[in-house]
């Protein structure tokens, strides 16, 4: 009887443990990689550095971009290029003002390709201005609980009120990896599109960790001279999942292809969720 | 305190729901909320609400703990009040004071307040009768039973838990689910066949040695008439035929040095990178070092590059010296400028 109960005791006691048994907080394991970064295996924090420093966060920032739109615009409507696009610098795919593309081709090479003319396009065809636009990036950060994220560019551009931590960047990067429209599109390697006129475009991915690293899933490069080279990837094997943010990593891509595969050796130590 | 005793010391508890006294034919069904704090620990459990059927006319003594090791003392009773301690001695010894209070003839509440082993624990209840019951089919043992199946049932059958750590439940005399001993044995049977969850079981259970957690994974096996040497040999016979080096190397480390003779870059990138310093060096020379991460010409490389920059990282983070590291890849080339971004200048320079 008193080892019947005993289990009976042990039932209780593992119903509850999830109230008291918290994880333990991720230890900076790597602090020479990047001024900030965060490594979560299947959710668990496990290695993070710097987690909440404010930093520029670069082209990251079209991740939010892109939740806005797919949350709340119609990616089969035809927009129309504005004059905008003409001053954006840095990466780009040669939009023209009065080109007529669909939202969707947009959409994608402004998270393949990070092409800030499509992502200004879009960003003022959806809300009127850059800066209309901002504020349902700032709402919807808000709404995340990002307390360290605040958006002055909707394409990432560095600004003094342009800056997040890898924490917030790993909560945006779950709240986007839910968005099937978005999950599809950063794992291509490539998109091609024309205009409503007929010029074509080919635009290829710029996250070299796609057909390197094994299991690669994505999810966002970024570059300005402020926020230095930055990295958010998603890794999948085996049912497990790691993922990782890099702020100001001089050396990103090796770095970050032998931090998960660290993170994978890990992951074979710890339980699965 | 261990969570053995944190368990006995529950149990004691939970026997409120479970008076001994069997053999009516009809009972009362109360609902029953319990919840137990442990204030030195900082633990609280939430609430757990569970029917019981008890006897009927039971009186409130009647459903204090009774242990065979344990004794009521003082047991007052003024109005519809009662007042305890309780003394135990034995495995599970300890000692404690409690309250039993009816109210009405349909609910009832209390709470117990035990020290266990220096371990303070205080367990709430409050109980509250829904209806009948028939007590000789649903008496407290025969929930036991049931419940003691249910749980033993969901601990072999959760693939998320390693059944091997619960193997004190399952294997010996006084197991608690000795009687699923044949399906326990059947989950590590399984799990000496499946190389991937046994290669992870063997990595979980070498980190918790080395952590001095207990863990039981090859006395698991030994239990089940596996002996350790064959499971082993067959989990290496298996990883050399399947290419998968890195698992013999974790299994059976003296055939590394045989492997690494054998061993290319493209089928065995993680175990060349980790096992065989020498040889990884001069290909990583050959093929990744002095590279920028996409002028990795062959792509059937990249999966050792990786591993070697893996060892890379675990070098530094060891506060190895560079030198004793692998080689050291070429960084990212300088982002180049656009003829726009350079005439314009004011603004940054964004893109991939």
């Amino acid at each position: 009887m008193g080892r019947r109960l005993r289990l009976l005791a042990l039932s209780l006691f593992c119903l509850a443990a999830p109230a008291w048994a918290r994880p333990p907080a991720p230890t900076d394991a790597f602090p020479d990689i990047a001024r900030a970064y965060w490594l979560e295996i299947d959710g668990r924090p496990v290695w993070a550095g710097q987690p909440d420093l404010r930093l520029p966060m670069a082209s990251l920032t079209k991740l939010m971009t892109a939740l806005v739109l797919a949350e709340s615009a119609d990616l089969e409507a035809m927009v129309r290029i504005g004059s905008g696009v003409a001053s954006e610098t840095g990466t780009r795919i040669g939009l023209r003002p009065g080109e007529q593309v669909r939202a969707g081709d947009l959409f994608d090479a402004m998270l393949i390709r990070s092409a800030n003319d499509a992502c200004r396009a879009l960003a003022d065809w959806h809300a009127g201005d850059q800066d209309a636009f901002v504020a349902l990036m700032n709402a919807r950060a808000e709404a995340l609980g990002l307390r360290d994220t605040h958006f002055g560019d909707a394409c990432g551009h560095d600004r003094p009120d342009q800056y997040s931590s890898a924490r917030d960047l790993a909560t945006l990067a779950h709240a986007v990896l839910a968005v099937p429209r978005i999950a599809d599109t950063v794992v291509r390697d490539e998109h091609r599109f024309s205009t409503a006129a007929g010029r074509h475009f080919h635009v290829r991915n710029t996250n070299a960790l796609l057909g390197r690293l094994k299991g690669a899933r994505g999810l966002k490069t970024g570059y300005t001279p402020g926020a230095g080279r930055c990295l958010i990837a998603v890794t999948e094997r085996g049912g497990r999942q790691v993922l990782l943010v890099l702020l100001h990593a001089p050396d990103r891509w090796w770095d970050a292809a032998g931090l998960i595969e660290l993170a994978f050796e890990e992951a074979r130590r710890l339980p699965a969720p | 305190m261990t969570p053995h005793t944190l368990f006995r010391s529950l149990a004691l508890g939970l026997m409120l729901l479970a008076p001994a006294a069997l053999g009516q034919a009809t009972g009362d069904r109360y609902r029953v909320t319990t919840s137990v704090e442990m204030p030195g620990m900082n633990i609280s459990m939430p609430g757990q609400t569970n029917e019981v059927c008890t006897a009927k006319n039971q009186s409130s003594q009647e459903m204090v703990p009774m242990d065979e090791n344990c004794q009521l003392l003082d047991y007052r009773t003024s109005g519809n009040k009662s007042t305890f301690r309780m003394r135990c001695t034995g495995d599970a010894s300890m000692e404690g004071r409690g309250e039993f209070e009816r109210l009405g003839a349909d609910a009832y509440r209390g709470m117990m307040d035990i020290t266990a082993e220096g371990q303070r624990m205080i367990m709430r209840f409050e109980g509250k009768r829904i209806g009948d019951c028939n007590y000789a089919r649903e008496n407290p043992l025969a929930q036991a039973n049931a419940s003691m199946a249910q749980t033993c049932e969901a601990m072999l059958g959760n693939p998320g838990d390693y059944p091997y750590m619960m193997r004190h439940n399952f294997l010996g005399p006084d197991a608690m689910c000795a009687s699923h001993k044949r399906q326990f044995c059947a989950r590590m049977t399984a799990l000496s066949e499946d190389i991937d969850s046994l290669h992870q079981a063997h990595q979980v259970d070498a980190q918790h040695r080395s952590q001095g957690i207990p863990t039981s994974l090859w006395e698991s096996f030994e239990g089940c008439g596996l002996p350790r040497a064959r499971v082993v040999k067959q989990a290496c016979d298996w990883s050399e035929t399947a290419d998968r080096y890195e698992v013999v190397a974790d299994f059976c480390p003296e055939r590394v040095k045989q492997l690494c003779g054998r061993a290319n870059p493209i089928d065995h990138g993680a175990f060349l990178a980790r096992q065989c310093p020498e040889q990884a060096r001069a290909f990583a020379a050959q093929h990744c070092a002095r590279r920028g991460y996409t002028a990795v010409g062959d792509r059937e490389y990249a999966d050792f590059c990786n591993h070697m920059s893996a060892e890379r990282l675990r070098g530094r983070a060891q506060g190895e010296p560079a030198d004793s590291q692998p080689a050291q890849p070429a960084q990212e080339d300088k982002k180049k400028s656009g003829v726009r971004d350079r005439l314009r200048g004011l603004r940054d320079l964004l893109g991939g």
